[in-house]
């Protein structure tokens, strides 16, 4: 279809409103927690007489316009809550404020981690999937529970390795996924080089990745949205979390106060016992070694229709490891981000919020080697002001706009031996709006038709998205769904899968464009029967003018900016099958993807005797042809629940050495150097990857001071030797290939307080 | 809802069947290395074939003794000025070293060279060039003796010289004259120590390749250059080597150490080399020097 076909659509649902004057009625307000007064996101809400129904929007608020007066039963449900209903009468002009309370469910009702079909509007839209806080905590995880290791369970996303929590998103690389903490863009969302993310679970309340063909509200990427929702802090009373654990504890706080709430959520490392045992036995073990997070947040209720917060994060992670005689390497890095945000209901019809955000990014390694320094000093300044507008002028339509504008710089320095050897600053103003409709003609469809403008003033770039989307409801138990948009990225990672603790970012410039792609997606979401859902979804998409450091680059000093990167084009598509079980003693879902993903450079897995700017497409390592997660919680009894995560994907695609040669007489070269030759790029595969974990969960009470909890883990229960990668030995003649493993048999066991 | 199923399957099995990527077979290639210096005779040649990967590799061994081998120097014009055959040597090493006729002819700085290779019972064509960077003149007197890890660094003044290239490419190494264990510094002693590198390894402690953009241009054009202390691996007498070279030799190292790992590329994932040859694989690199001499001696309570 032809862009301009597309804008004419667009323009058509952006304009095509069939409401006309008359005295209705509206109902509106806020959906929470009846047991601590948090906002609860994407509930559903409805009146059931005229089968109208809208859900919460990010705010947790909701409203249903030209309402004819009458008698209605307004309902309200959520995931682990009791279902809402209250009877109402609406006046004609009326404007009804009603804030809903929704009570939490029992303690097995709690356990259900996936919600019924009815109560799932937005969460079921296309590309679009949502993690439970409760079922974050309960999997089986590595030193924390980690809200990326469990969005790494949902089909269409990818773990590169055990030791990295990046999210490799249908195709995309961990770039291509705008990341938002409280609206915020967090630019190195990992603790532990990679090891697990800064999102502490006590914190958080809502988690949200949209995998592909989002809506015009987001831009940025290329590839998919995470969002992440920090509580606002119980407002009804005060209530505390201390959870210890062997390698790291945390401790959690909230409460109300007059106007409003607060919470409080820290988290660090505990791990100075075992290095001070490591210290006495061996060599290179480090001096210190710890990270931190801080997570907090401030509400205040300034009137019935408008509320104030503020919210902050700070993470750090430090390390010293001295090695040899004479030489040490230090490394600190970490995160800061703070959103202001004012929300106001303007009328029935108008919902508005407001934020100013800020986000610093920064790492700082320091090596000392013989006396000779090499220091880096890399920070991300980004601070923007967004708004977002919700109008629904009638039944049919649902329009939104807004804007998000701000100011970047980026700034980076090398120093090698006391001299700077390699200095960059690059400051950029970038602003995007988007106007979207999303227009319901009748029960059966919904189009969603949007525009985006972004601009980005760094080489001046003017980028203009559309995105379109369709849902057709035959019956009640399926959907059928299909998505097209166009996505630009103006900025690019450099990092390694290994290690996240020197991550830059860079952006686009003169000769350096932006990145483009389009994606495509069809989906069906089914309930088969109740209490279980099965959705599919196939999507295309490509990656053009992808822009990534060039690794050949070692030394960037006196090379222009656009020297600095490799151009090239890519491509990826798959089937995910999505099969879940919501209700009885055992519930859980099962995840398949199929999936081909390709990337191609120029230069970079050319024949080798060929001519060098060609380029083949090939696999990158993070590739997996067919990946499968099941996870099932199962309720023992009264106090004991027990959970598993099984996974399986194809061995990830490596490059298989072919021959090899021998450089002898480099002229600075003490001896001969060993160089392979090899053909197609990534063209063989690493052994299968799977592995079992299982966290077995007591809970209790803790004297009479509160609830109790202990959580007992296994993680890869018959210790699997899934291979990382292989090494090569060329001390051998001929040379001998080893294995690197993964993570091994690792039981731990934590114990946490609710008070 | 079969309707719908059936048409989920059909769809998975279309995208199954039409992206198939493979591993190709093992392919022998000509090597060639050879690195010419300015002002220095021709280079020795060595021409080579590549191994299987679950071979024993003898370099020595692989050597091809009966290939035709000969160096051109290029005119301005590109045309070819003067002809330097070679003979393969079948003495330590095998490799081509100039023939009689061609042993008096001095490397050119600022002159391009073309390399020619083939053979009677092979295919392969190989042809390279390379353009010798400017001949590397150290001004100025350095220091005599120098405290290793003093506020006193060992400065190098390098003359302004005529590019080649974008920017030059630099390598620093330092050539102990005593290499003995007890001159190591503390660093170098505690790698060798725990058996991470050998002695004879260090002999030559070479910088890596780093570009002209890393120091400051002097307003006569001079360059300033502080030898950093991590390039001392033996106290006492050193020679102290500034090479600059040419873009082949620097693909090749760049390249070379890619493949061993880092940078950002994941671990498993091997590019080829950036071999500048055509019909195989390879280096046909230069380079220029100049040498200092000086004496590095132990601070204080070392």
């Amino acid at each position: 279809m032809k862009l301009q076909h597309i804008l004419f659509i667009l323009v058509l649902l952006l304009l095509f409103d069939t409401g006309f004057a008359r005295q209705t009625a509206s109902v509106n307000g806020y959906i929470t927690d009846s047991r601590t007064g948090e906002t609860l996101l994407m509930a559903n809400v409805a009146l059931l007489e005229i089968n109208r129904g809208t859900s919460s929007n990010t705010s947790g608020y909701y409203t249903i316009t030209n309402i004819e007066p009458g008698s209605y039963t307004l309902a309200a449900s959520y995931i682990g809550y009791r279902r809402f209903e209250l009877e109402i009468d609406l006046e004609p002009g009326q404007n009804l404020r009603i804030n809903i309370e929704l009570i939490p469910e029992s303690v097995e009702m709690e356990a259900l981690v996936v919600e019924a079909e009815a109560e799932r509007e937005e969460q079921r839209n296309i590309g679009t999937a949502q993690v439970s806080m409760q079922l974050i905590k309960d999997l089986p995880s590595v030193i924390e529970p980690d809200v990326f290791r469990s969005v790494q369970l949902l089909p269409g996303v990818k773990a590169a390795s055990d030791f990295s929590s990046g999210l490799y998103v249908r195709g995309g690389s961990p770039d291509q996924t705008l990341i938002l903490l409280d609206e915020t863009t967090v630019y190195n969302p990992t603790h532990f080089f990679g090891f697990f993310s800064t999102f502490n679970p006590d914190a958080v309340k809502d988690v949200r990745l949209y995998k592909g063909g989002y809506p015009a509200q987001y831009g940025g990427r290329i590839g998919s949205v995470l969002t992440v929702y920090n509580k606002d802090g119980n407002r009804v009373e005060n209530q505390g979390t201390v959870s210890l654990g062997l390698l790291a504890s945390r401790a959690s706080f909230e409460g109300p106060y007059s106007r409003g709430s607060y919470m409080l959520a820290v988290r660090r490392s505990t791990i100075e016992p075992v290095l001070a045992v490591l210290r006495q036995s061996i060599d290179g073990a480090p001096d210190l070694f710890y990270f931190y997070d801080v997570n907090g947040k401030i509400n205040f209720d300034a009137t019935d229709n408008d509320r104030f917060s503020l919210a902050f994060y700070a993470g750090n992670d430090n390390v010293a490891i001295p090695f040899q005689d004479d030489a040490n390497i230090r490394l600190k890095y970490g995160n800061q981000t703070v959103s202001a945000q004012w929300r106001r209901i303007f009328t029935d019809k108008i919902f508005g919020f407001f934020t100013a955000t800020g986000s610093r990014y920064f790492n700082q390694p320091n090596v000392s080697i013989a006396g000779t320094s090499f220091e880096r000093d890399n920070d991300i300044f980004d601070f923007s002001l967004k708004a977002d507008l919700e109008y629904l002028p009638n039944e049919y339509h649902s329009i939104s706009g807004g804007f998000w504008g701000g100011n970047m710089v980026l700034r980076f320095r090398d120093r090698f031996d006391n001299v700077d050897t390699f200095s960059n600053r690059i400051q950029s103003q970038y602003l995007s709006a988007y106007l979207q409709n999303r227009w319901r003609p009748s029960n059966e469809w919904i189009f969603t038709g949007g525009l985006r403008l972004n601009t980005f003033s760094e080489g001046n770039y003017v980028r203009l998205e559309p995105r379109i989307s369709a849902e057709y409801r035959p019956g009640s138990r399926v959907r059928l769904q299909a998505a097209y948009g166009r996505y630009n990225q103006f900025l690019t990672l450099i990092s390694n899968e290994a290690f996240s603790g020197l991550d830059i970012w860079l952006t686009t410039d003169e000769g350096v464009p932006p990145a483009y792609g389009d994606q495509f997606v069809l989906g069906a979401k089914t309930v088969p029967r109740s209490g279980w859902g099965f959705d599919a979804e196939i999507y295309y998409r490509t990656m053009r003018d992808l822009f990534e450091l060039d690794p050949f680059v070692t030394d960037a000093a006196g090379l222009d900016y656009a020297e600095l990167f490799r151009f090239g084009e890519g491509y990826a598509y798959g089937v995910e099958l999505f099969l879940e079980k919501q209700r009885g003693p055992v519930t859980g879902f099962l995840g398949y993807t199929y999936s081909i993903t390709r990337r191609k450079f120029p230069g970079f897995n050319a024949p080798i005797l060929d001519d060098p700017t060609r380029a083949r497409f090939y696999p990158p390592k993070y590739d997996r042809t067919h990946d499968v997660n099941l996870t099932a919680n199962y309720q023992l009894s009264s106090r004991w629940s027990t959970n598993a995560v099984f996974s399986y994907a194809t061995g990830q695609a490596y490059t298989e050495p072919l021959g090899r040669t021998q450089f002898a007489d480099i002229p600075w070269a003490n001896s001969p150097r060993d160089t392979f030759t090899i053909g197609n790029l990534n063209a063989s595969r690493l052994p299968s990857y799977h592995r079992l974990d299982i966290a077995f969960t007591r809970s209790g009470r803790f004297f009479d001071l509160g609830d109790a909890e202990w959580q007992f883990q296994i993680i890869n229960v018959y210790s699997r030797r899934n291979v990382w990668f292989y090494n090569y030995d060329f001390d051998e003649n001929p040379i001998v290939r080893n294995d690197v493993n993964l993570l091994p048999i690792i039981p731990s066991v934590s114990y946490t307080v609710n008070f | 809802m079969k309707k719908l199923t059936t048409l989920l399957i059909i769809s998975i099995s279309l995208l199954i069947g039409c992206d198939s990527y493979q591993q190709d077979d093992y392919e022998e290639l000509v090597v060639i290395e050879a690195y010419a210096v300015a002002n220095r005779p021709l280079p020795h040649i060595r021409v080579s074939k590549t191994s299987p990967i679950n071979e024993e590799f003898n370099l020595s061994d692989a050597a091809i003794p009966n290939a035709t081998v000969q160096v051109v120097l290029l005119g301005d014009n590109g045309d070819d000025e003067e002809i330097f055959p070679y003979n393969f040597s079948e003495g330590f090493g095998r490799f081509y070293i100039p023939a009689i006729e061609s042993s008096g002819h001095i490397v050119l700085p600022m002159r391009t060279y073309r390399l020619d290779v083939s053979f009677n019972d092979r295919d392969e064509i190989i042809r390279a060039y390379t353009t010798i960077p400017d001949q590397v003149e150290i001004i100025g007197d350095v220091a005599g003796d120098i405290v290793y890890q003093s506020d006193e660094q060992l400065e190098i003044l390098i003359a302004e010289g005529r590019r080649t290239q974008n920017q030059s490419i630099y390598v620093f190494s330092a050539i102990s004259q005593d290499p003995v264990i007890e001159n190591l510094t503390p660093f170098f002693r505690a790698s060798v120590d725990d058996g991470n590198i050998e002695l004879a390894d260090l002999i030559t402690n070479a910088s890596g390749l780093i570009n002209e953009g890393n120091f400051q241009r002097n307003e006569d054009g001079t360059v300033t250059l502080r030898f950093p202390w991590i390039g001392v691996a033996f106290l006492g007498p050193n020679l102290v080597v500034t090479s600059s070279v040419d873009t082949n030799l620097d693909a090749i190292v760049r390249s070379q150490q890619l493949q061993l790992g880092g940078s950002t590329l994941p671990p498993g994932e091997i590019p080829n080399l950036i071999y500048n040859i055509e019909g195989g694989i390879g280096v046909f690199g230069s380079l220029s020097s100049d040498t200092v001499r000086t004496n590095f001696t132990p601070p204080p309570g070392l």
